[in-house]
């Protein structure tokens, strides 16, 4: 591998400390569904990946366009910055009935741009549509909290996308500038949610620096590399990927405590982005489990299916 | 939020039975789990280190291939810049970012070689005989030159016709046990290897 030859500029930026917050690009989610079709062709998981295209490509044009919401409680917002605790705490801002109206909205105009459906996801956004208030409210809880099995997954990536629209809509509310680093952050600043993968920039001002980017509002925050996001390990870690990987994708598995977090590393694919990655490397994580490495990052579009309360985390 | 019942997010082997994609109609052909079975899983590992170079002591971190085990040849495939390290914050200048060549150099030295005075040819010796020759020669000048006191008398116990170069890249107690060992000997002419 060649070393790179620095631009005009590039000094300076080299000299600055990372900056701890990268809020979502407007573009997050446009981006997201160009990725999930591109990688979709000759894939085995064509059908599900130009699903989740689609469904990116929805939150996409409901970002651009948002429902009116109300705004959130700014006094509570500072203190919670003040306090160093998320501002965007999922599980108080789940029990605010907004991301319910955001849900009813995207349905709509999704089965309205997909009029060509399959039946079996009809079938699941009338589920999801129909279902009470409080129904939907158990499963959102249900989600992000990580019971995947307590929940149907035919409805989890439409639920799933809701969610992660409205909280991402959420962050313009937040003055992330008051966001202050703190070290071993291993949930996200802004909502209190694990991460779905692991970012390695290839830019200044983030050139080199590993983000862990929250499965829920797309907000990424920088984590030292080389270090266990669960249980904080540095030994032994070791970096596992498939000959000829062709996402980018490395998954850093930790002897100690038997996790693994996929990474993206953008140098090998730099307009790739995570979500889609990750969804496109599920062989990946079913090879890691075989090794017994297990998963605790959740992905909020895709519900696992495994063995229910036979793996449980102690 | 009751924090316990999280679940590891894995996926079945088999069919990915109870997953989205199943409940969606989109679980993939059966042989896609098979096929995984032959696919190779490469291990690499990423390891972080100081440049060798000199005084600034930028952080790196090395690629490699091959676990620890015997007879596994391992191989350092790329170094780049420690973006988390607060010195180059990830840049190297142009001598750190050749360092993996300076690494596969067909040139580098592998073993101790000595270059007798008169003689034009570098002869390769043993660790044992180079090491005895370096204590031999340092205490054969070390006895022949040593200052123990001025001309005012005083004790000086100075050893001016030797100097020392040190590494670069040590840490600061490196750095305080190169001061004690080399002190003590009454050398005062030494320095770490930092301006090279």
């Amino acid at each position: 591998m060649s070393s790179k030859i620095i631009e005009p500029g590039q000094i300076e930026a080299s000299a600055t400390t990372p900056p701890f917050v990268l809020l979502p690009p407007k573009d997050v989610f446009a981006r997201r569904a160009e990725g999930l079709a591109s990688l979709a062709a000759d894939h085995p998981l064509a059908a599900y990946l130009n699903l989740i295209a689609r469904v990116s490509a929805a939150q996409d044009e409901l970002l651009a366009n948002p429902p009116e919401l109300p705004d959130l409680d700014q006094p509570a917002l500072v203190t919670a910055l003040k306090h160093q605790m998320p501002p965007l705490a999922v599980d108080s801002l789940l029990q605010e009935s907004h991301w319910q109206t955001v849900l009813d909205v995207w349905l709509t105009r999704f089965s309205k741009q997909n009029p060509d459906l399959p039946a079996p996801v009809t079938q699941a956004l009338a589920q999801l549509q129909e279902a009470s208030h409080q129904q939907r409210l158990d499963w959102a809880k249900d989600l992000t909290g990580g019971r995947f099995s307590d929940l149907p997954g035919a409805v989890v990536p439409f639920l799933g996308a809701a969610l992660q629209l409205t909280w991402t809509l959420w962050l313009d509310q937040v003055p992330a500038q008051n966001i202050r680093e703190q070290e071993d952050q291993t949930v996200c600043p802004c909502c209190g949610s694990l991460p779905v993968a692991g970012v390695i920039h290839q830019r200044q001002p983030a050139d080199g620096a590993r983000y862990l980017l929250c499965s829920l509002c797309a907000t990424q925050w920088h984590y030292v590399r080389l270090k266990c996001s669960h249980c904080l390990g540095t030994r032994g870690l070791e970096y596992l990927h498939f000959d000829d990987s062709p996402y980018g994708i490395r998954a850093e598995a930790c002897p100690e405590c038997h996790t693994c977090l996929k990474q993206l590393y953008l140098e090998h694919a730099p307009n790739a982005d995570a979500v889609a990655a990750d969804l496109a490397s599920l062989d990946l994580d079913m090879s890691l489990a075989e090794q017994g490495f297990h998963r605790r990052a959740p992905s909020l579009l895709l519900a696992p299916g495994g063995d229910g309360n036979h793996n449980r985390e102690a | 939020m009751d924090m316990n019942r999280r679940e590891f997010f894995k996926f079945c082997g088999v069919g990915l039975g109870a997953s989205s994609l199943a409940a969606l109609g989109m679980t993939p052909e059966p042989a896609f789990a098979d096929s995984i079975r032959h696919f190779k899983l490469t291990a690499s590992k990423e390891t972080r280190n100081t440049c060798p170079y000199c005084s600034v002591g930028c952080g790196l971190i090395m690629y490699s291939r091959g676990s620890g085990g015997r007879n596994v040849k391992q191989d350092i495939f790329h170094i780049e810049g420690d973006a988390d390290h607060p010195v180059n914050r990830g840049s190297l200048c142009p001598k750190g970012a050749g360092l993996i060549d300076f690494i596969h150099s067909p040139n580098r030295l592998h073993y101790p070689q000595v270059r007798e005075p008169g003689s034009k040819e570098w002869k390769r010796v043993s660790w044992n005989e180079a090491l005895d020759r370096i204590a031999r020669l340092m205490k054969e000048d070390r006895d022949a030159n040593f200052v123990e006191k001025n001309d005012a008398g005083q004790t000086v116990n100075r050893w001016l016709t030797t100097g020392f170069l040190a590494a670069s890249a040590a840490s600061s107690e490196a750095g305080y046990m190169t001061h004690k060992v080399v002190r003590s000997t009454g050398i005062l002419g030494f320095d770490n290897q930092a301006r090279v």
